[in-house]
């Protein structure tokens, strides 16, 4: 009894193994208290707990103590897992002489131990225990046979083997099919070292013997896998042959089987498969290190069947050339499965001459066709086709418009802008310029140009001078990039008196990336008389000194709060600031909060930014109080479960300062 | 006889997306919970609408649970679904059961999908490929590396089907894909560091407690519900995730991902330690997977990761991928760039693959290396110390301390 407390220390410290690291290192000889604490008169509780922390860092010293625990029913488990992992030959011996020493599950466990660690010294023993059970019907014997022959499969000793091969023909379910796994188990450690005539001779036993599908499966698998260069005819006589176990396994097989034999015999039997078996036959080639070729792949994309097809598109993306676009965009041109498919192989296409091909379908006549080679040059970000495309962009038909735009907006470089700008600066219609405003917008984010880049400088000139329609349309791209010229351009037209460049740079700035017109919107976000724009400018005020974390120092923080707090506010804008001041973590951003808990129109939000505030400030700021007086205050449970939370931090924050 | 689960199409026999019996595949439920009746029946958190259940080229024959009142209220609405969209006459009736053996000892059954407590998951599915069943397995795919192991072998062995529940690589709009294809296709320059937010995990059997423990609630078999784990006395927790260390219920997902973006789905590792109490990994080019948030992207947590590179960073995870800079992911995927497999939904890529016998995208292989990748960070962070592992020979060289954590004994007649 005197190890208890020892023994306590042991179990904390292994319930806090992840940041114990003390648990880890032995105690000046831990292991010798630990086989008192098994020797002695202890409960199972603390034997148990014992055993655990011997599998950490038991020698060969504790293997005579855990030996005598594994016929006790109570504790042969915990004995075993400190035996099962102990690195000593001793365990290895003593779990070997315990089968001759337990009965029932006891042996049961340490045959499964014996398995894990692969004592030979255990062979005879097993090899008799499954020799004794194999054809008893009782429960129990069945059992051990299982369990004997499932041993017996990982060892490489000539008598494990023979054993399993003398009692497979007689042995009854469910020992037969124990004694099937382990064969294929030897067989399959026979191939991975290299023995592959052993492995298929085993193999070939157990597919002529064995009736049940799926060991016949396992068997025809293990059989192509070990043949060399017959797995290529066996393979052949598989796929072509009727439905069956063979069939299976060869599908199965195929992706991994390496060499060009194996890539002509499926070239040879493919075009003569029923459809299904194409599709199975198809897709397991494509797995294969090295794709089926366009000659085998190309007629099949004719099928009636749309799952063939569908392979066949995926194959095609692999190895297609050139011409095989036409007929990818083809299939992209009709909604559906294919679709998706065709413009997945479009993009992965990777034969040369796919651009040309595909710029000479922007002329077709089907609508449809031009829609889907414009999106693969973009998807592509084929630059060549840009000017090609920015054509297309003036064209008459709305639906290829939208395309070719959308397509330049992925493939354009900076080299293009000049042309999109001149697009826009043509352009008649208010769309068009805002397709083509969109365009370059994108292309800028994608691209981000440098402030003094030629395609900045263009920008410049014409969002800043244009005519108001294509200032309209080009100032949205203003929001995206960074610079201080891009940063001008946009701060003189938010005073322009055009209304709707001003709105365009208004948005663009309240949306965008750009820096430095923080003042500017706060102006708009307090001016009542900006009814058009102070909701969008209140959020980009709060969103610029919160999630994107660019709002500059917390003094520029609390200056916007205070600013946004005096104005008179609309509801939603109240709103908007308190959101805003519930991530503050300052007891000035406190004290602007609380204001608005004497207005019940936005209450609830105000209170959810004073719980929220409240959980960040330092102990040294005495808000419990508060945050009591609003858990009694407030109704929606919600809320309540933030207060209560905040008031959890504080107080554990208290306790913790002690 | 088996069935067996046929190459032919509905589409291709033109019956309109109906399907013949003989042609649905033959499914049984292992574990009907959270998780598993998720699959089942699908539901708002679930991935698959409608569930397994729902699709047409699916029968659902077998139902267990070592729950008796959820085992059975499953049955009841299975039936009911099916004489609801079919006609009871024409359908075979759902069985429940409550020991999973049963289960597969029926040859009418062509796959399972195990949604268990986690700590059953490996030795199940190491029995369901002995009994000749295609498998759907959750996640963690197995508890400790010796098991994950042995569910491969079994696998390869049995020349079975094997999809695992980390589906990240075929839903939520594919953004885990265009992250690894961004990833592999250079455009964070070098990799260097990856922020994984949930980090190792390892399995702890229970410690036993003293006393006669509680009364057995008389719907729950508890020693099935143990099944490997020591025979404790109840103690009124049957949870999925009980015996768990760490991040072992999510952290597969993580690491699936990062073994993808990496391109070791063959390979692992190569050092595990801990840094701050959470695990960390390195793999020999020499990127660093730390197993906590980055620490000024918040963007990942859901079953994501940030990853760092010279030319800047990209997050995932199942709502945002986002990149700094943005052009990063601007950028389409161009033809000369990685492009990864993709299908339509996780669950149809493992029924499509029932079918023709193709290797899922997340088989018993990518399976194997992403727990891996879990549990090595769970033996760092149960030794609280720097170990290296050889990925090779799947082994930790010259440190018969870390060997000792390759498995853990279970109890009879439980093994794999």
């Amino acid at each position: 009894m005197r190890h208890r407390p020892l023994i306590f220390l042991y179990c904390l410290a292994l319930a806090f193994a992840g940041s114990a690291g003390a648990a880890n290192a032995p105690a000046a000889d831990e292991e010798g208290a630990l086989v008192a604490v098994l020797h002695g008169d202890g409960g199972v509780t603390e034997k148990d707990a014992a055993c655990v922390r011997l599998q950490r860092i038991g020698t060969a010293r504790a293997v005579p103590v855990l030996q005598a625990l594994l016929a006790n029913p109570e504790l042969s488990h915990a004995a075993r897992f400190a035996l099962e992992s102990l690195p000593t030959p001793d365990a290895g011996r003593a779990l070997v002489a315990a089968l001759e020493t337990t009965t029932g599950a006891e042996r049961l466990g340490v045959i499964g131990s014996l398995t894990v660690r692969r004592e030979t010294a255990a062979v005879p023993a097993l090899v008799r225990l499954l020799a004794s059970r194999v054809r008893s019907a009782a429960p129990d014997d069945r059992a051990l046979a299982v369990a004997a022959a499932n041993a017996l499969g990982g060892y490489g000793e000539a008598g494990a083997l023979a054993a399993l091969e003398l009692h497979w023909p007689a042995a009854p379910e469910p020992v037969r099919g124990a004694i099937v796994d382990a064969l294929l188990r030897r067989a399959q450690t026979l191939l991975d070292c290299g023995e592959s005539t052993g492995a298929v001779r085993l193999a070939g036993a157990i597919a002529r013997a064995e009736s049940a599908w799926p060991r016949r499966v396992a068997a025809f698998a293990l059989l192509l896998r070990g043949s060399g260069a017959r797995a290529t005819e066996l393979l052949a006589e598989a796929l072509s042959g009727p439905a069956g176990p063979e069939q299976a396994a060869a599908l199965q097989v195929l992706p991994e089987l390496g060499g060009r034999e194996v890539a002509e015999v499926l070239g040879r039997v493919l075009p003569e498969l029923p459809a299904p078996r194409q599709d199975a036959v198809l897709g397991g080639w494509i797995q294969r290190a090295e794709p089926p070729g366009r000659a085998a792949v190309r007629p099949l994309l004719e099928s009636e069947s749309l799952p063939l097809r569908l392979t066949a598109v995926r194959a095609l993306g692999r190895s297609g050339a050139a011409e095989d676009a036409e007929r990818l965009v083809d299939f992209a041109a009709e909604p559906g499965l294919l679709q998706t498919a065709a413009r997945a192989a479009l993009l992965e296409l990777r034969a040369p001459g796919v651009a040309a091909r595909l710029r000479s379908m922007l002329l077709e006549a089907r609508v449809a066709v031009r829609v889907e080679a414009a999106r693969a040059l973009g998807q592509r970000g084929e630059r060549d086709a840009v000017p090609d495309l920015i054509a297309l962009g003036a064209g008459e038909v709305a639906e290829v418009r939208t395309a070719a735009w959308r397509a330049v907006a992925l493939a354009a470089g900076e080299e293009h802008v000049e042309a999109m700008l001149a697009a826009v600066s043509r352009a008649v219609e208010s769309s068009r310029r805002e397709a083509a405003g969109r365009a370059v917008a994108f292309t800028f984010e994608r691209l981000q140009p440098a402030d003094t880049s030629a395609a900045v400088q263009a920008w410049v000139r014409l969002a800043g001078q244009g005519a108001p329609a294509v200032r309209m349309a080009l100032l949205p791209a203003g929001g995206v990039l960074a610079g201080p010229r891009v940063r001008e351009v946009l701060r003189a037209a938010m005073t322009d008196t055009h209304p709707g460049v001003r709105g365009a740079a208004i948005r663009a700035a309240a949306g965008g990336h750009v820096t430095g017109l923080l003042s500017e919107l706060l102006r708009l976000a307090i001016d009542p008389a900006e009814t058009e724009y102070e909701g969008l400018a209140t959020a980009a005020c709060v969103r610029w000194v919160t999630q994107d974390g660019r709002g500059g120092a917390a003094s520029r923080r609390l200056e916007v709060w205070r600013a946004l707090a005096a104005a008179p506010l609309r509801l939603y804008q109240k709103r908007l600031l308190l959101q805003g001041l519930a991530t503050g973590r300052t007891a000035e951003e406190l004290e602007l909060a609380e204001r608005f808990l004497a207005d019940a129109e936005c209450w609830n939000e105000a209170v959810a930014a004073v719980a929220g505030i409240a959980g960040r400030l330092p102990r040294s700021v005495p808000v419990v109080q508060l945050l009591q007086w609003l858990q009694g205050c407030a109704l929606d449970p919600d809320l309540r479960r933030t207060v209560e939370a905040a008031i959890r931090t504080q107080e554990s924050r208290s306790a913790a300062a002690g | 006889m088996v069935a067996v689960p046929s190459i032919v199409s509905a589409a291709t026999l033109g019956l309109n997306g109906r399907v013949p019996p003989s042609e649905r595949i033959a499914m049984g439920f292992i574990g009907v919970g959270g998780q598993g009746g998720g699959h089942l029946f699908g539901g708002a958190w679930t991935y698959i609408a409608g569930g397994f259940l729902g699709r047409a080229d699916v029968q659902v024959l077998a139902v267990c649970d070592v729950r008796t009142l959820r085992r059975e209220d499953a049955v009841r609405r299975v039936n009911e679904h099916y004489k609801a969209h079919t006609g009871a006459a024409s359908q075979r009736g759902c069985a429940g059961y409550v020991d999973f053996r049963h289960v597969l000892d029926r040859d009418d059954l062509d796959a399972v999908l195990i949604a268990t407590p986690a700590h059953w998951h490996a030795t199940m599915a190491v029995m369901a490929a002995a009994a000749g069943k295609d498998i759907y397995c959750e996640k963690p795919t197995a508890v400790t590396i010796q098991e994950s192991q042995a569910v491969r072998a079994a696998v390869r062995r049995h020349a079975r089907v094997y999809q695992a529940g980390t589906q990240q690589r075929s839903e939520y709009g594919g953004k885990f894909r265009l992250a690894c294809e961004l990833v592999r296709s250079g455009r964070l320059g070098r990799l260097r560091e990856v922020y994984c937010h949930r980090d190792g995990g390892a399995i702890a059997w229970p410690r036993r407690p003293a006393g006669p423990g509680k009364p057995v609630p008389r719907d729950l078999d508890w020693d099935l519900y143990l099944g490997p784990a020591p025979l404790i006395p109840y103690d009124g927790n049957a949870g999925a995730h009980r015996f768990d260390v760490g991040e072992l219920n999510w952290g597969q997902h993580h690491s699936d991902i990062i073994q993808w973006a990496l391109a070791a789905d063959d390979t692992g590792p190569v050092e595990a330690w801990v840094e701050d109490g959470r695990s960390c990994l390195r793999y020999a080019n020499g990127a660093v997977v730390h197993g906590r948030p980055h620490p000024d992207e918040p963007v990942g947590n859901d079953g994501g990761a940030c990853f760092v590179g010279s030319g800047g960073r990209l997050a995932v995870d199942r709502n945002r991928l986002v990149a700094d800079p943005v052009s990063l992911v601007r950028e389409p995927l161009r033809p000369d760039e990685v492009h990864l497999p993709r299908n339509q939904g996780h669950a149809d890529n493992f029924l499509h693959c029932v079918r023709t016998r193709q290797r899922p995208i997340c088989d018993a292989d990518v399976a194997h290396r992403s727990a891996t990748a879990l549990l090595l960070g769970g033996v760092a962070k149960q030794l609280q110390r720097r170990v290296r592992w050889d990925p090779t020979a799947e082994l930790f060289p010259d440190d018969a301390e870390a060997g000792r954590l390759l498995g853990i004994a279970k109890r009879a007649p439980w093994r794999t």
